[in-house]
């Protein structure tokens, strides 16, 4: 683990989160360290991505504040919220590339709305971040020309072509096979101790929690609120919450120490 | 069959009023852009422009002259049945000049664009959406009408009146080739009363209310496409409400010009 304790890049504070005046989630606090990885973990429907919408500043929260490297996203003027954006890389579910640009050109389009860069030096960092995924060969391609699992890939290219400090990850395993999800996770562990970004990922997948988070926040949609928050192998055991035990115990990965 | 409930009048107006607030907040941004893109036109996304270019103009003209062709030799032939009960056939001239310049060539040119683009940039849109692009774009610090509307507008703003130019020309060659054909005006005397009755002023009026019409078809478009759903429906349903709106955007938009117009003299 490589994170700076005295220093917390994310935090909630007395957040509720929903819409349509519906609460989906109310009452959570946590804060995200430099250089952690972070998993936020839950049932289907209870909210996980809802609340990544409301932390990367897609959804507005019903109440409480969400402060990312010391401003509230919520809070920025126009201007401000752009300056952030650049510090934040986010990789969706889907790839979310944009189907009328080539690979290379999703990569690069960050930089060029954000940089004076020359177009020979955009090239240049959008085939190194393509060649930091794994994706180089595949920069001239189209995104409906390659597999769901590259476009993962390419769209995590994207979310490094800034250089972030933070990177959220939705639902990083979902529609992959065990081989591809397991090179994913140890891909975002690479990078994390490359760049010492923080890193937050929404996911179900226990696999990928044990395996390259440090710690992990449970959401419960039945208290509608955090069932437990810690490291996932003191959790499995420790917790205050049986469901937690219960959810977390179902994986058998052993602590690598 | 379910009784109309007050509640259901109340919720409809409700979504309304809010649509309605949507579609304002959304021109009040896409204003906002334009001024940026005046400002650093350099910033336009050029290719994007032309891609929209082709597929809203290059790609509807052979589907506009047919149409107005046609819709100029239906005017022709109705004119010729009533006028030729007073010997006045060659006032078909007039009919067809006329009417085709300004009304019936931008507006049938903004109904087929309506049909082709409008629905297409919902569509678009609307896949982007479900496919969680836009959402992408946001989180970059993308402006989504300068990177999505911007491009469609200048487009549709470009091809539109050099459609109708191109529609107005196929209508009145229709409504010569009627002329000749069942009104026996020979085709010199009708290409001489036609350059003789219009004037530029007529042409133009025409050609700017096309202007008018592209910028309601794309805003249109867009909006619809920006509130569809995450999901196939969704896309459908917004590219069916782009051309519902469009056309009657189109059709109310129109009617307001005439009486603008009948009003000045």
């Amino acid at each position: 683990m490589r994170q700076d304790s005295s220093k917390s890049v994310l935090s909630l504070r007395d957040l509720t989160i929903g819409y349509d005046g519906r609460i989906v989630m109310e009452n959570i606090n946590f804060d995200v360290k430099k250089g952690e990885i972070i998993s936020i973990l839950g049932q289907s429907g209870c909210g996980k991505s809802t609340l990544l919408k409301n932390i990367i500043g897609l959804y507005e929260p019903l109440k409480g504040s969400i402060e990312i490297l010391g401003r509230n996203l919520n809070e920025c003027s126009e201007a401000r919220r752009r300056v952030m954006m650049k510090k934040m890389g986010i990789t969706y579910q889907s790839g979310a590339l944009l189907g009328s640009l080539t690979i290379a050109e999703n990569v690069a389009l960050p930089l060029e709305e954000h940089t004076r860069k020359s177009a020979g030096e955009i090239q240049k960092i959008a085939t190194e971040k393509l060649t930091l995924v794994g994706m180089e060969k595949f920069a001239d391609y189209m995104p409906s020309e390659i597999s769901g699992g590259m476009k993962k890939r390419a769209g995590l290219a994207r979310a490094l072509a800034l250089d972030p400090e933070l990177l959220f990850f939705d639902e990083p395993s979902a529609g992959l096979d065990p081989i591809s999800s397991a090179e994913f996770d140890t891909l975002i562990k690479n990078i994390r101790n490359k760049s010492n970004a923080t890193v937050v990922l929404v996911t179900h997948e226990l696999d990928s929690i044990f395996s390259i988070s440090d710690r992990v926040v449970v959401l419960d949609k039945t208290i509608k609120t955090i069932a437990d928050i810690g490291n996932p192998y003191d959790l499995r055991i420790n917790s205050k919450s049986e469901f937690v035990r219960r959810l977390l115990g179902r994986n058998n990965l052993k602590r690598q120490e | 069959m379910r009784m109309l409930k007050f509640a259901d009048i109340e919720k409809w107006h409700k979504t309304q009023h809010r649509e309605s607030y949507n579609f304002i907040v959304f021109c009040g941004d896409v204003t906002l852009a334009v001024i940026d893109a005046i400002r650093h036109p350099f910033r336009i996304r050029g290719r994007e422009t032309l891609y929209y270019l082709e597929q809203c103009g290059v790609c509807s003209v052979p589907i506009v002259l047919l149409i107005c062709f046609l819709l100029g030799m239906i005017l022709a032939f109705q004119g010729a049945l009533q006028l030729s009960k007073f010997g006045t056939e060659i006032f078909i001239v007039d009919l067809v000049s006329f009417s085709v310049l300004k009304e019936l060539g931008p507006f049938m040119v903004a109904i087929i664009a309506t049909g082709r683009a409008g629905s297409a940039f919902a569509a678009e849109i609307g896949t982007m959406i479900a496919d969680e692009e836009v959402n992408a774009l946001s989180t970059m610090g993308i402006s989504i009408p300068r990177f999505l509307v911007i491009p469609k507008l200048i487009a549709m703003m470009i091809a539109l009146p050099i459609l109708s130019a191109f529609g107005d020309i196929a209508a009145l060659l229709g409504g010569m080739l009627v002329g000749n054909v069942m009104a026996d005006i020979p085709l010199g005397a009708y290409y001489a009363r036609t350059v003789n009755i219009l004037d530029a002023q007529t042409f133009l009026f025409g050609i700017g209310k096309s202007v008018i019409f592209a910028i309601l078809i794309s805003l249109i478009g867009c909006h619809k496409g920006l509130q569809s759903t995450m999901d196939a429906q969704g896309v459908g349903r917004s590219a069916t409400n782009a051309v519902v709106s469009g056309i009657l955007a189109v059709v109310v938009c129109d009617a307001l010009i005439a009486v603008i117009d009948s009003l000045g003299g």
